[in-house]
């Protein structure tokens, strides 16, 4: 099978190495029931992990249930892991992100339509309220490959993925046809893939 | 047609699909290896997106979470578990417990492992658990009833909402892994959603209601309680499946706690009804006490 990982940024530093190697180590450990690797693990990644759920679910005191049951659910699943298929950032994030996603629809189902979307509706992908945000080193290559997306890649990827609205709603919130909203996303994605190099 | 499903591969890298979107194509992942490589890099590209955004954690985040993985004990490695006793007579499809999200619930784990289902082999799915108890307690119990061994299983639930249990598990299908964060379309997810489902619903004495679900397609029923009252001491609730002639067939037993989604055990394809009785823990062959609720399936 190949693999992909995104190509490693040069932000390590030789006391906190927050490389793909170090992550995927640490999920090992963890997984065989090593808690001090998982707190480890949870001080290189949780403002990443946070960070993608606070920007999908909004709400600060869901947000930090949410990021719990990330965590939680890495822990648990930790020997799941499989690196040959991806790196372990990403899989971490996966996890987090489905949850942030299931949430933010979950509590939406009681909402009027309307107001689900106005409240999730973003302005930038950058989050650019108070608390936020630790600009990575790595930042400025992602930022890059984001530029070269078209504006409605961009704007389509920002719905579906940072504020975890459906294809259909995407289209519906863009005024597109479903399959337009479904190709912009795809598109976006491989844009960004081939952009930021993710290697096999 | 089969151009739109391979299209989709983007919007379920990111998790914009509804979930019986999700459920579709993750059928179709399972058989089409050019999108789980696509899905697989298409999701990384999309994480990679989401590492720009980072934000400090709460203060007492960390010591929650450190807190919280205490009481819950990793999974072992896929493919060095034993297969459970129950294999043998578990059905088809069984026991998965999580279920669709809905607003008033937030927190749920299933009890109990989810066995194969008909279309692909899934080693060992296990769903992770909000852990306010030790794991030992949220694992399903294997029950002789009767010589029979029934699963027992259920879903507890908190506040808001009922975790679909996001398991990242490799799924191996014809030799191929799918290796993301899958989530396993459960049995109750799957009956709930599908297109010829039936739904009948009751009241319980006692206060609390009964909903519950059939898909003669899929074959399966689910029940899903609300405000279901305790049984008494040294009593449980069990489940039964009633057939066309009157006669009631165990359907497994339902967990503690007043809010609950359960696949029911068996072929519930022409099922008469579905029944709830209070029976001994462990279960009973066949009803002792009058059930105190027997939904009649359409």
């Amino acid at each position: 099978m190949t693999q992909f990982e995104v190509v490693s940024s040069g932000d390590d530093s030789p006391d906190e190495p927050t490389g793909a190697p170090a992550l995927a180590e640490l999920l090992r450990q963890s997984a065989s029931g090593d808690e001090d690797a998982f707190g480890r693990l949870y001080d290189l990644v949780s403002p990443r992990v946070y960070g993608l759920v606070r920007r999908v679910v909004r709400d600060p005191a869901q947000s930090d249930e949410v990021t719990q049951e990330a965590f939680l659910a890495i822990w648990r699943t930790s020997s799941r892991f499989d690196e040959s298929r991806g790196s372990a950032l990403s899989w971490m994030l996966t996890i987090a992100h489905r949850k942030a996603v299931d949430r933010v629809r979950s509590a939406e189902a009681s909402r009027s339509r309307d107001d689900a979307y106005s409240s999730r509706e973003p302005e930038t992908t950058h989050d650019a309220t108070a608390e936020t945000v630790v600009e990575r080193l790595d930042a400025e290559r992602v930022h890059r490959a984001l530029a070269t997306l078209t504006h409605a890649q961009r704007r389509a990827l920002e719905l579906a993925f940072l504020s975890g609205y459906t294809h259909t709603e995407v289209a519906a919130l863009l005024d597109v046809p479903l399959g337009t909203a479904k190709t912009r996303i795809r598109d976006g994605l491989i844009r960004l893939r081939d952009t930021l190099g993710v290697t096999t | 047609m089969s151009d739109d499903i391979h299209a989709l591969s983007g919007a379920y890298a990111v998790d914009a699909v509804d979930d019986v979107e999700r459920a579709r194509f993750e059928r179709h992942l399972a058989d089409c290896a050019a999108c789980q490589d696509e899905v697989a890099s298409l999701s990384e590209a999309a994480n990679a997106m989401a590492t720009i955004i980072e934000m400090a954690p709460p203060a007492g985040l960390r010591e929650r979470v450190m807190r919280e993985i205490k009481t819950v004990r990793p999974l072992a490695p896929l493919g060095d578990q034993p297969h459970d006793v129950g294999d043998d007579v578990a059905t088809p499809g069984d026991l998965t417990t999580t279920l669709r999200p809905r607003p008033e619930d937030q927190h749920g784990y299933a009890a109990g492992p989810a066995g194969a289902d008909g279309r692909s082999e899934v080693g060992r799915v296990e769903q992770e658990g909000s852990a306010d108890r030790p794991d030992e307690e949220s694992s399903g119990g294997l029950r002789a009833v009767g010589g029979t061994a029934e699963r027992r299983f259920g879903l507890r639930r908190g506040r808001d909402r009922v975790l679909a249990g996001a398991a990242a598990v490799l799924i191996a299908v014809g030799g191929f892994s799918v290796w993301r964060a899958v989530d396993q379309p459960t049995i109750a997810e799957q009956v709930v959603a599908a297109a010829d489902a039936t739904q009948v619903r009751t009241t319980l004495p006692g206060g609390g209601s009964a909903v519950v679900w059939r898909s003669a397609s899929l074959g399966r029923a689910v029940i899903q309680t609300t405000d279901l009252s305790a049984p008494p001491s040294g009593r449980v609730y069990q489940l039964w499946l009633q057939d066309a002639a009157g006669g009631l067939r165990s359907a497994g037993l339902l967990g503690p706690g007043a809010d609950q989604t359960v696949a029911l055990e068996g072929d519930a394809r022409a099922a008469k009804g579905v029944g709830i009785s209070v029976e001994p823990v462990g279960g009973s062959v066949q009803p002792t006490t009058e059930p105190l609720a027997l939904l009649v399936l359409t």
